[in-house]
């Protein structure tokens, strides 16, 4: 019986069972898939966080950057007045690890490659030596190569003839540096040998020796065996075929396999109980492996030198030097990667000691927290020192879940709506379904029914709706959650807020992980199941208040208040109004505090709004973005061949407001030709020899010197790019603009030259000197042909930064300025701030543009907020990307790293605000339109009794919207009033939201009171409670 | 002279089944001076006969006539400020509203304000045999027998000779309900006032001049003295 009345009364309440069903399922299957959105992202960053692994790298940008094998000794000066601890203990670290390398060397491996260290020197014997007149050297036959990785035996090479003298029919031990001149056979020249140990030990190294035998044994020669040659002979066939041993607690979070450059063709990487245990194992390359004839399990043994001295190459000496060898079994074999090739990994735990000297420019590495490297790289980044840098590779961790964490926040605010929703649905059913039944309830128990049956009574009707409706939900959000999480991912993949093309933050590889959740089923019903008890719990909860809130055997005892005197206010329209308003007491206070609320919340939203706009305008108005051309690796800013015709493309473009070029050349000193007080002195030009071997010689010598580079900023020439603490002094009236000033009609141009070339020579500041190039002219006094040469005046003098003497000169030295800075291109002019099309360059300028490269060019953009149309122009020119060739080969790096994570974190924050404020705002419309329409129709028996008394509904009308509206607008009033106390003045968004509020609200009441005025007064007057 | 008059007045409900006829062709009139009772059983259709009376809605067919006039010629919302005033079984004072400010509301909406007002208020009470003092109290600090001796003060501020009473005496105890009879009966034979009582309280019948018994939405009259 109980059972059937319970049901046959959720079917007489037709309406409401209707309404809370629908509204249960549809708020069920709202939280299911909001929830499955939150579960399924919060699972796929879990998945990133694990298949990412970020990288901090501090290298220092030594002059010889990015060499991996060179030891620099600017870089332990700059190590000295560096604490790295800072970095070692921010929390975003989980390792931190400090480069361990040593040299060593494994026997019978040796190396082609063009990083040993002197690939070009040669330990023969010779014979058959003669001497050409006519090309001013020697010939010889090589009889046997003791040491050489170019010439083999029975060759015939020539010999500068700085060897000399040869005696005729002698064998002859030599030593010297292999080059390769304009002719098929190999030269060698004289060369030096630098060696530590040999130099401590007073050794003395010629560059030859006679070795002919003078004994009766048939013998030709006789190699001592005792000599220092056959020393330098066994010294070189170690150092140049040497291994560079590296010791790691991380072998996959080194840079080359981190960035994926080395992987595994074969093995595996190390356990994490031989990284514990310190086994002996290694990981090799697969070109050493197929040198040495290996496979995994096979073992190598190393030999390591480890001594006081810097560089394996004064470490070791003759057989001397190595002081540890250790066996080690082969567990991985990589790809071959040429210059990582002699490369040997090993677990640190084994304890293989460590070169007491940095090999390489890096200073330490770590392992970061993914979601925590981008404000690692905001703290660090301004505490890095000098020619320090510090670099994040992430994989591509960033650029994949920052729109995915922006649709988490905003899935756990949709959910925890939701859910407000859902418990505010479920207390109105609870209470309307079972709590305003108390009658039924109390009638029940008087009849003597009892409890229990109560309760039955109650919870098959409400539970059989809420049961229907949750699994109705629950079902529903299973089959569509597919769909959702498909929007996200296609929302995701189109909200990138970051821009990584050409930028530095993007000299990492991308890693792909597809966001591809799979959510069981069990998920969504236990979302229902949770709903549905939730739904039995309220109820119960609601029926047991019935017991004890009994309706008709409790009556409300009258209130005694206090005597309150009659108002003395005109009879009229608003003195009900106003007496309303007055004496509504807590009633009173609702609008205008849900008024006051709206107001401070919109302000509070549109300021956060706002705030985001300003920030994001600091950030683009105070950020400079340079940028610079490189190599593939996006690793060097000199040595490079730029094409001006490029560089001048780009300046044309008028988003630029700076431009640093250079071009060097090799120079030979030749002299000085006139010194700062006038005196002359008569320097000759290099004649070119009629020899052209001696031409070959002399031009190779030129080659090997130093730059004379023309630039238009020694700041930011490859020697200074990364240096803030450049030292230069002038001459008086001269400063570093006499770099960029045109010099192009000048007698003598000016020049920037280093304090040790000043000593070398003795040069002082007003001086000219004069210095030769390789290319060759005619001298216009006797006709003759010399080598090119400048006179140059020494209008400065600095501290260099690496082991060359590069001279600096004006850029017009070698470049003619006014092809990109002239008079009339528009980027100068400032005619224009679009991509242009170089139309406006005569044939000849374009020849001469496209006839000029640069060894280095940087620059700075104009206005950061046109960074993504400049990055447009690189692209549409086929400007290539570091890992990414495009039409053009020419490599630009952008260094917008940190203005992008700034400006996406800004915007990540901008876009949350776009996607859940038009939520929040309408959220706030549909409570304040059912809060006008709660407040109204409570008062649903004032209405009626004034109806009754005959009041006109244009007078109700009035009188209820009029104190709505004052209480409403005395609300806003108040709120304006705090929010400009503390805040200031409202901002447009601001007041525009409120308006908004408003004209809801009074919407909300002036439908409700015609509502009410509607309403069938003789119903409700006749109610008889 | 009648001062309500019903002629084969029937009033429907619109209903999703079928139209309820609460009111059947009721032919009478009332007059001044006189206590009418309607008595009958609950849903027998005389509230809503009193709703009609009261002008709250008109009939679906015939017509009421007060003084001489069809109500339905009449702005109804003005023929209950000013003709029909009418008190009710839960007393409908504005909550909000003092004593004085309840009984001044109608008199306030034919423009009689002020201390005018004010004063005829506190006539109105003594009237209703309430002290002075109520005067500046609200409604909810009233007992029930005083909240319906302010509701016929506010009928009465109407200057209708016409007062209208659904259940007057259904929220009272047997004393109260006896007292607000009395003042009704003595504003009927003292003052000429036309009542009108739809009531189920026999207890009340033997004070009223003309009793008519509703059954099924007919009218019939059963006694009259």
């Amino acid at each position: 019986m109980i059972f059937r009345n319970s049901i046959k009364s959720i079917f007489r309440s037709k309406g409401k069972t209707a309404l809370f069903t629908l509204v249960i399922f549809s708020l069920t299957l709202a939280l299911t898939l909001a929830g499955s959105v939150w579960a399924s992202v919060t699972q796929f960053l879990d998945d990133c966080d694990d298949y990412y692994t970020t990288v901090a790298l501090v290298e220092f940008m030594g002059t010889k950057y990015p060499d991996d094998d060179i030891y620099d000794p600017a870089m332990v000066d700059g190590l000295k007045s560096f604490d790295i601890s800072s970095i070692k203990n921010n929390d975003a670290v989980l390792s931190w690890e400090t480069p361990s390398r040593t040299f060593g060397y494994v026997k019978e491996f040796w190396r082609t490659d063009n990083f040993m260290p002197d690939k070009m020197l040669s330990v023969l014997v010779i014979g058959n030596v003669s001497f050409n007149e006519e090309h001013q050297l020697f010939s010889a036959t090589v009889y046997k190569t003791l040491y050489s990785s170019k010439i083999k035996e029975n060759k015939y090479i020539h010999m500068d003839a700085d060897f000399g003298p040869f005696e005729q029919g002698h064998y002859y031990l030599i030593f010297g540096e292999v080059y390769h001149g304009y002719s098929p056979i190999l030269h060698l020249r004289p060369a030096a040998f630098e060696n530590a140990i040999a130099e401590a030990d007073g050794a003395e190294i010629p560059d030859k020796i006679d070795i002919t035998s003078d004994t009766p044994d048939n013998k030709f020669y006789n190699i001592p065996e005792d000599s220092i040659l056959i020393q330098i002979a066994d010294t070189l066939s170690v150092t140049n075929n040497s291994v560079l041993v590296e010791s790691t607690d991380n072998l996959m979070a080194l840079l080359p396999f981190h960035q994926e450059e080395l992987y595994f063709v074969e093995g595996r990487p190390f356990s994490e109980e031989e990284y514990t245990l310190g086994s002996h194992v290694a990981v090799i390359s697969e070109l050493m492996a197929a040198r040495l004839g290996i496979h995994i399990g096979d073992t190598i043994t190393l030999s390591l030198a480890i001594s006081d001295r810097p560089g394996f190459y004064n470490t070791y000496w003759a057989g001397d030097g190595f002081t540890v060898e250790e066996t080690f079994t082969v567990v991985g074999i990589t790809n071959t990667l040429m210059d990582k090739s002699w490369y040997v990994y090993i677990p640190r735990a084994a304890n293989i000691p460590a070169s007491r000297y940095p090999i390489g420019y890096t200073a330490g590495q770590a392992v970061l927290s993914n979601d925590e490297a981008v404000k690692f790289w905001a703290q660090m980044a301004p505490q890095i020192p000098g020619r320090f840098q510090l670099k994040i590779y992430d994989q591509g961790y960033s650029s994949v879940t920052i729109p995915y964490q922006t649709i988490l926040s905003t899935a756990i605010i949709v959910t925890a709506i939701c859910s407000l929703l859902e418990l505010s649905v479920i207390l109105l059913f609870g209470f309307i379904f079972v709590f305003r039944q108390r009658d039924a309830s109390e009638t029940m128990l008087m009849i003597g029914a009892g409890k229990t049956r109560v309760v039955v009574y109650f919870l098959i009707s409400a539970g059989l709706i809420a049961l229907i409706a949750s699994i109705a939900g629950a079902t529903a959000g299973y089959w569509l959650h597919d769909n959702i999480l498909t929007m996200v991912a296609r929302t995701a993949e189109n909200s990138t807020l970051i821009d990584n093309r050409y930028s530095n933050g993007n000299l990492t590889i991308s890693r792909t992980l597809a966001f591809a959740p799979q959510l069981e089923m069990g998920f969504f019903f236990t979302l229902g199941a949770i709903i549905f008890l939730l739904i039995i719990i309220t109820c119960l909860v609601f029926t047991l208040f019935t017991f004890t809130k009994r309706k008709i055997t409790k009556r409300k005892q009258p209130k005694v208040k206090k005597k309150v005197s009659t108002s003395k206010l005109p009879g009229g329209l608003m003195k009900y109004t106003t007496l309303s308003v007055i004496r509504g007491g807590a009633k009173s206070l609702i609008v205008p505090l849900l008024a006051a609320t709206v107001v401070l919340f919109f302000g509070h939203l549109s300021r956060t709004a706002q705030q985001y706009k300003i920030q994001l305008e600091d950030v683009y108005d105070n950020t400079q973005i340079h940028g610079y051309y490189t190599d593939i690796n996006g690793k060097q800013v000199g040595n490079l061949v730029v094409n001006a015709y490029d560089v001048a493309t780009l300046y044309y473009t008028g988003e630029l407001n700076d431009l640093d070029v250079s071009r060097g050349t090799p120079y030979y000193f030749t002299g000085i030709t006139e010194f700062a007080d006038g005196t002359k002195q008569n320097i000759s030009p290099i004649y070119v020899p009629s020899n052209g071997y001696q031409l070959e010689s002399l031009i190779a010598k030129i080659q090997r010197g130093p730059d004379l580079t023309a630039a238009n900023d020694i700041n930011s020439s490859p020697e200074f790019y990364y240096s803030d603490d450049i030292s230069i002094s002038f001459l008086k009236g001269y400063d570093q603009t006499v770099l960029s000033v045109p010099e192009n009609d000048a007698n003598v141009f000016s020049c920037i030259i280093p304090t040790d070339l000043m000593e070398e020579h003795q040069i002082s500041l007003g001086d000219i000197i004069r210095l030769s190039l390789e290319h060759m002219i005619r001298n216009p006094i006797d006709n003759e042909k010399i080598f090119a040469y400048y006179d140059l005046r020494v209008v400065g003098s600095y501290e260099k930064q690496g082991t060359e003497n590069t001279i600096y000169a004006p850029l017009s030295l070698f470049f003619n300025t006014g092809l990109i800075w002239g008079e009339g291109q528009p980027a100068v002019d400032g005619k224009s701030n679009v991509i242009n099309k170089p139309d406006f360059l005569s044939a000849k300028q374009k020849d001469s543009l496209l006839s000029n490269v640069f060894h280095s060019a940087n620059f700075q953009l104009k206005d950061s907020h046109n960074l993504i149309k400049f990055k447009d122009f690189l692209t549409e020119y086929g400007y290539s990307q570091v890992r990414e060739a495009g039409k053009v080969r020419e490599f630009i790096i952008l260094r917008d790293a940190s203005f992008n994570n700034a400006v996406a974190s800004i915007k990540q924050q901008n876009h949350y605000i776009n996607i859940l404020y038009p939520f929040l705002y309408a959220l706030v419309g549909i409570i304040s339109v059912t809060m006008a329409y709660l407040l109204i129709t409570s008062r649903k028996f004032e209405f009626a009794t004034m109806r009754g008394l005959g009041v006109p509904r244009t007078r109700t009308f009035f009188s209820f919207f009029s104190e709505q509206f004052f209480l409403c607008l005395a609300g806003t009033f108040v709120g304006a009033t705090i929010w400009h106390l503390f805040w200031g003045v409202p901002s447009l968004a601001h007041l525009v939201l409120s308006i908004g509020f408003l004209i809801c609200y009074f919407v909300g009441s002036a439908i409700s009171i015609v509502i009410m005025n509607h309403a069938d007064v003789l119903k409700i007057l006749l109610d008889r409670e | 002279m009648n001062i309500l008059e019903l002629n084969d007045v029937s009033y429907t409900y619109d209903s999703k089944d079928q139209p309820i006829e609460a009111v059947k062709h009721v032919d009478c009139s009332f007059k001044q001076g006189k206590v009418y009772a309607i008595v009958g059983k609950s849903g027998s259709g005389k509230s809503t006969l009193l709703s009609l009376l009261a002008g709250l809605d008109l009939p679906t067919s015939g017509q009421i006539l007060f003084e001489g006039r069809p109500t339905s010629t009449m702005d109804l919302a003005k023929y209950r400020r000013e003709c029909a005033p009418m008190i009710y079984q839960s007393f409908r004072l504005l909550p909000l509203l003092t004593v004085s400010e309840n009984i001044t509301f109608p008199m306030e909406l034919r423009k009689f304000r002020g201390k005018k007002a004010r004063n005829r208020a506190r006539k109105l009470v003594e009237r209703v045999a309430l002290p002075e003092s109520v005067l500046d109290r609200f409604p909810n600090m009233l007992s029930g027998g005083e909240q319906q001796r302010v509701g016929i003060a506010r009928a009465l501020s109407m200057d209708s000779k016409l007062l209208l009473a659904d259940e007057p005496t259904g929220n009272l105890d047997e004393e109260n309900s006896h007292n607000i009879i009395d003042i009704l009966v003595s504003l009927s034979h003292d003052d000429g006032y036309c009542i009108v009582v739809a009531t189920h309280d026999l207890s009340i019948l033997p004070k009223m001049d003309v009793i008519y018994h509703m059954n099924s939405g007919v009218l019939k009259l059963e006694n009259s003295w």
